[in-house]
Parts: C-alpha cells; sequence; structure tokens
C-alpha cells in the first residue's frame, strides 16, 4: 500500500512525463557562449595616472542624478536590442568594459563645432603618462582650445582666440593668440574687422586643475565685447555660462582619463545609455551605438532679485541702481548663480537711459512700486525679478545632453576599443572624439611652443 | 550540453583537484558547472532573449570574479544565482518594466498547479497552457544545479535511469532516489514560488 506521500510523487512523477513531452525548455548554452562570457575584460581597480587631478568630484552630480532619473523614466518601454546580422552575439558589456580598459592608457580627446550660440569650441586635449625617468610618475597634459566668438555684425571677422596649455612634471607654459594681425584695438584682417588681443606665452603656470588651466588665458576676454567703427557696432559675447560650460565638459572628459573616476564615468555612460545597439557587421570593427544623457549642463536654478533705482524727481535722471540681493551660500551652483547675476546687472548696465532700465524693470518685475516720501530722491523698487539661469535667453537649445548620442569602435579580434565619440554635444553640430589608440606620444613633441611663437609674441618667462 | 557530475545533492564540488578545503572556492569552476542551469534561469527571465541573456551571463561572470566577498563553497551557486537574477533585475530597473512575453511568478496559480500535479492526471490540454508552463519553468529554474539537471534530463529529454547513472558512474538506484528529491524540491519550489 503506498503511502499518501509516495502517491503525490508518484502522480506528480507521472504528470511530469506529459508536461516534458509537451513543454519547450530555453536552449541550451554551448562551450562557444561560456568561452565568451568569460573572454570580457576584467574590472580589476584601475591604477596610477592622473591622481593629482583627480580629486575633484563631478561638477554637477545634482544634475546628473536627474538625468539618470529621467533615462530611468523615459527608458520605459524602450527595449534595448543587439544585433545579430553576422550571426555573432554581440556584447555592450563587453565594449563598455573594452573601453574601460582603454582609458588607462594615453588618450586624445578633439573637440569639433560645440556650438553654444554665440560662441564655437573646438580643440585637443592629450592626457598621458609621462614616461622620462625623471618625470616621478606625473602625468603629461597638453590642451588647446580654440574659442571662436560669433560676430553679430557681418562687417566684423569672427573673433578666434585660441589657449595652449602644457603641463608636465618639470616643464609648463601657456599660450594665447587672437586672429587679429595688428597692434591697436582693431585690426584689418581679409577685409573685416576683427578686434586684437596680445599674443602671450607664459612659462610660469600655477599648479592647478587642467581644465582651469585651459580656461584661464580666456579670463581676459571680457564676459561682452562691443566695438564701433563708423557707426557700426559689433557685439562679441562670451559668457560665463558658456565659460562654465566648457570647464563642466573638460572637467568632465578629464574624469575619463581619471584612474578613480574612469570606471565609474563608464558605468554611469552605461546605466544612463538607451537603445543601445551593437552593429557586428563589420568582424573587425563592431560599433556601439546608444543615446542618453551623456555629459555635463547646467543646473537649472532659480534666481530672483530686486532692483532699487533711485532718480532725481526733478529730471528724471537715474542716479544710482543697485540689486538688493545676494548669492549665499557657496558651492558651484552659487558660483553659477553668481556669474547669472553678474551677466544680469552687465544687461542693466546697457540700459543707457532712465526710460529704457525702468521699460526693462516692468518686463521682468513681479511689483513695481515708487516711493515718494524723499522730495530729493525717489526711490523705485522692482522685485521679483526672475533672473534667466538657464541659457535660454542667451543661445537656446545648447547644453541639452538628452539627445547625445554615443559611438564605440570595438576591435572583437584584439578586443581593444578604438575610439569613441559623443555627438550633438552642446548642439547638433557639436562631437567629441576620444582617441584610445594608445599611441605613445613623444613629450617633447607638445612640449614645443616654438611652433606658436612668433615675433608678436609678448613672452612671460 | 552541460554533464551532470557526481556531486553531492545540493551543492557544487569546488574543483577538488586543486584547491584544498581551506582555499577560497573556484569561482570559474562553479561557474563552468552552473553555467547551464544559469543560463536556462536567465533566458527564461528575459523572454526568450538569448542575445540579452548572453549580455547578463556575462554580466554574471563579471561580477563573481569582481567581487571580494568570501562565499562557502556549498553556497557559490546560490551565490551565483543571486548575481544573476540581481543583473535581471537592474537591467529591468535600466530599461523599464520586463515586456509581456516575460515569464513572472504567479503564486496561486503555481500552489494550484502544484495541487493538481500530485493528486490527478492532469489533461494534456491544461498543461500545454503557457501560464502554467511558464509556472512549471520558473520553479524548475529555481532548483540547485544538479536537481534541475537531472529533471531536465530525464523528463524532459527522456534520457533513462540507467543512461544517466552510467554518465554519472552511479547506481541506477541512486540516481531514483537523487530523482524522488528532484521531484520533492519541485513541488516545493512550485507551492513556495516568490513574486
Amino acid at each position: 500500500m503506498l503511502t499518501a506521500e509516495k502517491q503525490r510523487d508518484t502522480m506528480f512523477d507521472k504528470n511530469l512525463r506529459s508536461i516534458g513531452t509537451c513543454i519547450e525548455l530555453p536552449a541550451d548554452s554551448t562551450t562557444e557562449q561560456l568561452a565568451r562570457w568569460k573572454a570580457a575584460p576584467n574590472q580589476k581597480p584601475l591604477h596610477g595616472r592622473l591622481k593629482r587631478h583627480a580629486a575633484r568630484p563631478l561638477r554637477m552630480p545634482r544634475y546628473l542624478r536627474l538625468a539618470a532619473g529621467f533615462a530611468l523614466a523615459s527608458s520605459i518601454g524602450v527595449v534595448a536590442w543587439l544585433s545579430l546580422e553576422t550571426g555573432t552575439p554581440a556584447s555592450a558589456a563587453t565594449i563598455f568594459r573594452g573601453f574601460e580598459s582603454a582609458l588607462r592608457q594615453s588618450i586624445w580627446i578633439y573637440f569639433e563645432d560645440l556650438d553654444l550660440g554665440t560662441v564655437v569650441v573646438s580643440g585637443q586635449l592629450y592626457f598621458g603618462e609621462n614616461d622620462a625617468p625623471e618625470a616621478q610618475n606625473d602625468d603629461l597634459l597638453y590642451s588647446e582650445l580654440h574659442v571662436k566668438l560669433l560676430a553679430d555684425d557681418p562687417r566684423w571677422a569672427d573673433f578666434d582666440a585660441v589657449a595652449i596649455t602644457y603641463q608636465a612634471a618639470d616643464e609648463a607654459w601657456s599660450f594665447t593668440r587672437g586672429n587679429g594681425i595688428g597692434g591697436g584695438d582693431v585690426a584689418d584682417l581679409d577685409g573685416k574687422l576683427v578686434p586684437w588681443i596680445p599674443e602671450t606665452f607664459s612659462r610660469s603656470l600655477p599648479r592647478t586643475d587642467i581644465h582651469d588651466l585651459a580656461l584661464a588665458p580666456f579670463g581676459s576676454i571680457p564676459l561682452s565685447m562691443s566695438m564701433s567703427v563708423e557707426g557700426d557696432t559689433v557685439r562679441y559675447r562670451f559668457l560665463a555660462v558658456q565659460r562654465d560650460y566648457i570647464a563642466s565638459l573638460t572637467q568632465w572628459l578629464l574624469d575619463f582619463a581619471s584612474a578613480e573616476t574612469a570606471a565609474q564615468l563608464v558605468a554611469d555612460l552605461e546605466a544612463l545609455a538607451r537603445e543601445i545597439r551593437v552593429d557586428t557587421n563589420d568582424p573587425q570593427n563592431w560599433i556601439l551605438t546608444a543615446n542618453g544623457p551623456f555629459g555635463p549642463t547646467l543646473p537649472d536654478e532659480e534666481l530672483t532679485i530686486d532692483v532699487w533705482v533711485y532718480a532725481d524727481p526733478a529730471t528724471g535722471r537715474v542716479f544710482a541702481w543697485d540689486v538688493r540681493n545676494e548669492v549665499s551660500s557657496t558651492g558651484e551652483v552659487s558660483k553659477y548663480l553668481r556669474d547669472c547675476r553678474a551677466e544680469f546687472v552687465g544687461v542693466l548696465r546697457e540700459k543707457q537711459s532712465t526710460q529704457r532700465l525702468v521699460e526693462y524693470l516692468h518686463e521682468l518685475a513681479e511689483s513695481i512700486e515708487v516711493d515718494q516720501s524723499d522730495p530729493d530722491r525717489w526711490v523705485l523698487r522692482a522685485t521679483s525679478i526672475h533672473v534667466p539661469t538657464g541659457v535660454e535667453v542667451f543661445a537656446p537649445g545648447w547644453i541639452i545632453p538628452e539627445n547625445v548620442q554615443l559611438t564605440i569602435h570595438y576591435d572583437p579580434a584584439a578586443q581593444l576599443v578604438r575610439s569613441a565619440e559623443f555627438a550633438n554635444v552642446g548642439s547638433e553640430t557639436g562631437v567629441v572624439r576620444i582617441e584610445l589608440s594608445g599611441s605613445a606620444i613623444d613629450p617633447a613633441v607638445l612640449n614645443n611652443p616654438q611652433s606658436w611663437i612668433t615675433h608678436r609674441t609678448q613672452i612671460n618667462d | 550540453m552541460s554533464a551532470i557530475v557526481p556531486a553531492k545533492m545540493g551543492s557544487i564540488r569546488p574543483a577538488e583537484n586543486h584547491v584544498s578545503q581551506s582555499s577560497p572556492p573556484d569561482i570559474e569552476a562553479a561557474f563552468d558547472q552552473c553555467s547551464q542551469s544559469l543560463y536556462r534561469y536567465v533566458v527564461l527571465r528575459t523572454g526568450g532573449d538569448t542575445n540579452l541573456a548572453d549580455d547578463i551571463m556575462q554580466q554574471v561572470w563579471l561580477n563573481a570574479i569582481g567581487s571580494d566577498r568570501s562565499v562557502a563553497p556549498n553556497e557559490i551557486q546560490f551565490w551565483l544565482r543571486r548575481i544573476a537574477k540581481n543583473a535581471l533585475n537592474a537591467h529591468w530597473r535600466r530599461h523599464g518594466r520586463a515586456p509581456k512575453q516575460v515569464s513572472t511568478p504567479n503564486p496561486p496559480l503555481a500552489a494550484q498547479l502544484a495541487e493538481q500535479l500530485e493528486t490527478e492526471a492532469v489533461p494534456v490540454s491544461l498543461l500545454g497552457r503557457k501560464e502554467i508552463q511558464a509556472q512549471l519553468l520558473l520553479a524548475l529554474t529555481e532548483l540547485p544545479n544538479q536537481e534541475q539537471d537531472l529533471i531536465v534530463q530525464h523528463y524532459f529529454h527522456e534520457r533513462s535511469l540507467r543512461l544517466i547513472a552510467e554518465s554519472l558512474h552511479l547506481s541506477e538506484r541512486a540516481i531514483e532516489g537523487r530523482l524522488y528529491r528532484a521531484r520533492l524540491a519541485l513541488r516545493q519550489a512550485l507551492k513556495n514560488i516568490e513574486p
């Protein structure tokens, strides 16, 4: 006599035999698959490089967290897929790990046509290890940034400024040049007018972060330059928000070359990536493409200020005005807000007549009141003025990273990532390309300012 | 096709030829041994998307070898399973809700199925229903490697006890006993399936 338990097992056994014939199991894995799973590059901690620069955290962590949230939210319903047209299963994870491994070598980063509205940025950065015995394991950094300030008058040429910085253990220099060729305030170049800035070479550099160094020479260029010849006025604008964006972008790219941050940065890319696709048509060059909110941006912070204007009741002339609020606290966001405030104050200063100033404040302020209690000095109080902190006013459409497209080229035979490219950076034309060939470069080639120095160069040793 | 190795029921033999008892477990040997059941586990939970399953398996491997955690040899297959589960969860978190074709546990249905399979001859028409099969496969792929392989070999690949016994260098009687415990584990897995 069968026990109850035995009866249950017997019935279960019988049913399993039936179900086993009509159920479809997932296909078994193959030994080739097993080998491929284990062929992924090992994620051991990175060592060595750029420690001196790596302590600085990512510039906009709060926004990146928002971006991550955006990516997760918007990826619902979006299916990542991998193409298998050659029959070889491609692996996005393999390529991302290969990318991370490749970042341990020397890298070149090229900017092309980062259109920030009133300026277009191009350039190249080199991050490498200095193999010279006397280098004491210090890093080799070379930055060449071209910032073209666009003229808003066709009679004037765009103002093309280049700033180069080189930094190694035992050598550092910087060079700045504009495309103006004269010694006066304005030079004629190819039939167009262009501002002129002194051409300088400096051999003494502060030991600071490369992204600050790269932008430092541009500090001499004012936020806004207005020039006039025979009644034609041109205006060039290189705003604080634009400089801030370039600094953020440079910092972000620097983090790719940093031993401490590269792995996390690649992991962030992987996490933020949407619509990942791996094209394996070319057996020597797999191409991974992905969309995502990659790259830095600026915080979407609100800034509200009050402006008091002091006017003479008899003439209506403004003899003073001031901004009542100060941006409090410290940190990157506050710095950014202070920049925004400074820009807004600059705009107010350009309102050269009382009428234009008051009209402008009327447009922006939520309330305006005039205090006439003092017969000698009326006070106009414009309160709750929303100061644009984004760039919609200055350059609509840029620094929106949601549509940035990442492309990685991977050599499966060598298990190497050759290059990576970010498109739609800053605008539809902006491209940042990271060359990962690992090819060594002779430091002497970079450390040779002679190709830049001319007889006009002012040398500061 | 993975071989069923003569290991202690419910545990992995961590490559005893070259790893002493006090050494950390050989993750690669365990991964190799569990790869078939792990892959089955992953494919089922990706809705049959073998490309995605490939990526997840690679992630499991990377996470396993990159981990500094000390794992007891008899725990390693469950640890690998947890890594796979986490990798799957991370994937669906990143890419949104799992699509409809991905099987999801249905505890009431699974428990009812377990009861029916134990007490009556279930008609093939019912066993052919996808939601029924899904619950059975979800429970099956939760089983330890050895038990899962035994059930797959015997009931799905229709290998006789004798052939299985020969491949494992064990007696038919021993295989019969192991198969009984595997069925018992599957019944329990069906009853205890987690949402």
